[in-house]
């Protein structure tokens, strides 16, 4: 299977677009910490817009800096496919301490929220995009399964995609065992076809041995983040061979190929 | 056709009962599931539900202990029946563990674990010791359950798209195919009761105190039922099948977060993709089971797609949702069994609870299970996030 990457972005805390990012990943500058700035997604209507979370936003933001360069019909005609592990564990929690009581409120607004392609549906209601739009999670195996699920939608009649990779800590309401994960996202626009904005073309394939799930210095066991390396070489316009762990005893083998 | 998937194996679990049989069964008999209280957990409003009976008592392998939860155990009970994980197995030793991929939907995953751990804090002072978020909760939980209960190392990912999860499953699955990542694929969905649900739709104003009513003018909202089903997709079996996978569709609404497109446009796409990908004129499906929620805006909304689509022609068509409730992330697995049963029984199955059709829907349910012929049966399934997926299901020798 083969792409071309056209268009990467990274939202994360210290790292708000493609450029901050590149000096980290180049080793240029240190790694610094800096809360994520406001966002709101002004794509959407003010009443849908007062609506969205934190989780939402960390999405959203990522998915509008990662098609900034693109036009309104381009954007509207991508495939789109959001990649999270645990989705809005903040709703999750609040909901469920909700239900605590004997007469349970859940505010509506809550609860169309805490769908896992609640992201998904806000992007494709904000840009007019009536494409297919999915929404996953694949745990430890995140990254690989969500390059899988996105490239082998690229088609003729599909030729690009947007995959937007999110997660943010655990609640810690709904989650005694805190694992450390810092929030990090990155988007990438994919296309089945070369183009003058491709940065890099990638070919995925499947191997026979498994690869070991290791946590992000900088952003622990955010799966998203198991992009780093790859975008490490972008960055540094390299080529690279990676390997990520698909599955217990298998991995997807990424060559990453500079223009 | 382009695509023709077969279907080698499958299983169903429901509150119609267990296994594919007692599907049959119900379908033909028209004995609903849905009942005005719960096994479970006390719920906390007036309806009808679709619970599976005895859940709790169904134990997990040791091996598989630290997921144990109620969505797990639905997975397992439906993994358990109608021969399926022994399917699985066979296919695991012919293409090895490797080629053998994992595609399945939920909704809210295993969250009734996290509302009684909360339960157990407010009362005790302290989670249960086994309470594990990671194995139960979290959205990968059922994917990592299910490689793990059978044994399949491929590719593997839980889409929750809200209801179209376990529908959109079977295009992941034929697209793993046509790239040639694997040979064979697990498809389905688990979800099942917790209040979190039950009471976030009844703060949308969606649940009905009465049994579900589909399509009907006094339709006022859904029935919340639980479901886990399965499908065993195989590229090149050793034995052709009944049944293909011979067409699906995906789109999106673009339009709100919780009503459907007040034309059907999204779901108009998503069926018409469907027939494209089947290369079937919408005259030659012979049964259409409809997403059919029983809310006054899903109704109306897949109406007019459907209208869209098949003019003047429209096939018999009737929403299951009387039977089972609405088994939300499991309600594209539960019908796309449906379809199985319809083509391999070649019945089209009622739509109960009508007592007068919506006429501003102008549609004609099937009122009674009947005989008919079947070649093609297609199904709808719509979400949250204006999500949607079409399915078409063949008989193989209508496929060829």
């Amino acid at each position: 299977m083969i792409a071309y990457i056209d268009s990467v972005s990274v939202q994360a805390p210290g790292m708000e677009g493609w450029e901050p990012a590149c000096a980290v990943l180049r080793g240029e500058q240190p790694y610094e910490f800096a809360p994520l700035s406001k966002y709101a997604p002004a794509f959407l209507p003010a009443n849908e817009r007062r609506r969205t979370t934190d989780t939402i936003k960390l999405a959203l933001r990522t998915a509008e800096a990662c098609t900034a360069d693109y036009a309104d019909d381009a954007i509207a005609a991508m495939l789109t496919l959001f990649a999270s592990v645990d989705g809005d564990t903040a709703i999750s929690a609040q909901m469920t301490t909700a239900i605590l009581e004997d007469e349970p409120m859940i505010s509506p607004i809550q609860f169309h929220n805490s769908v896992h392609n609640a992201p998904a549906g806000y992007w494709m209601i904000g840009k007019g995009n009536r494409q297919a739009a999915s929404a996953i999670s694949a745990g430890d195996y995140q990254l690989a399964n969500s390059l899988l699920e996105g490239l082998s939608q690229l088609d003729a009649n599909h030729p690009q995609l947007l995959l937007v990779a999110y997660d943010l800590p655990i609640d810690p309401v709904i989650e005694t065992f805190q694992p450390k994960i810092e929030p990090f996202a990155f988007g990438m626009v994919l296309s089945a076809q070369p183009s003058p904005r491709c940065l890099a073309k990638i070919q995925l394939s499947l191997v026979q041995q498994p690869s070991e799930v290791t946590s992000h210095p900088l952003f622990g066991d955010n799966r998203a983040a198991q992009i780093w390396p790859l975008l490490a070489s972008l960055a540094r316009h390299q080529n690279g061979l990676h390997l990520l762990p698909l599955s217990n005893s298998q991995s997807l083998q990424i060559t990453l190929e500079k223009r | 056709m382009t695509l023709a998937l077969p279907i080698t194996a499958s299983t169903l679990v429901s509150p119609l009962g267990r296994g594919l049989q007692a599907h049959a069964a119900a379908l033909q008999t028209q004995q609903a599931g849905l009942r005005p209280h719960l096994q479970a957990f006390a719920p906390k409003l007036n309806s009808f539900f679709g619970e599976v009976d005895a859940l709790a008592d169904v134990q997990l392998p040791p091996a598989l202990q630290s997921y144990h939860c109620r969505n797990h155990q639905l997975a397992w009970l439906a993994l358990q029946t109608d021969g399926f994980a022994e399917a699985v197995a066979q296919a695991v030793a012919r293409y090895g563990a490797h080629r053998v991929g994992i595609a399945v939907g939920t909704s809210t995953s295993g969250i009734l674990e996290t509302e009684l751990a909360l339960m157990h804090n407010a009362q005790h002072g302290c989670f249960p010791p086994d309470y594990r978020y990671e194995h139960t909760h979290r959205m990968n939980a059922l994917a990592d359950f299910c490689a793990a209960a059978l044994g399949a190392a491929g590719p593997r990912l839980v889409i929750s798209t809200a209801c179209s999860s376990s529908a959109k499953v079977f295009a992941t699955a034929a697209r793993w195919m046509a790239h040639d990542l694997v040979d064979a694929v697990v498809v389905g969905g688990v979800d099942s009761l917790c209040l979190t649900t039950l009471h976030g739709f009844n703060a949308l104003g969606l649940v009905s105190e009465t049994p579900v009513r589909p399509l009907d003018a006094k339709r006022n909202g859904i029935n919340i039922g639980e479901a886990g089903g399965f499908m065993l997709l195989e590229k090149q079996p050793p034995h052709a099948p009944q049944i293909v996978l011979s067409g699906y569709g995906e789109s999106s609404d673009a339009y709100h977060i919780s009503t459907p497109h007040p034309e059907g446009e999204g779901a108009r796409q998503a069926m018409q993709q469907a027939l494209d990908r089947a290369k079937l004129a919408p005259s030659q499906i012979d049964y259409l089971n409809l997403h059919g929620t029983g809310t006054p805006s899903n109704d109306l909304s897949e109406s007019k797609a459907v209208h869209r689509v098949f003019g003047e022609n429209l096939p018999p068509l009737s929403s299951t949702k009387g039977f089972t409730g609405h088994t939300l992330g499991a309600a594209g697995i539960t019908e796309a069994v449906f379809c199985q049963i319809a083509l391999q029984n070649q019945l089209v199955p009622a739509n109960l609870n009508l007592q007068q059709v919506d006429a501003e829907l102008d549609l004609q349910p099937v009122t009674q299970t009947q005989a008919a012929k079947v070649q093609h049966a297609m199904s709808n399934s719509f979400g949250f996030g204006g999500n949607n997926a079409t399915l078409i299901f063949s008989l193989t020798e209508a496929a060829r």
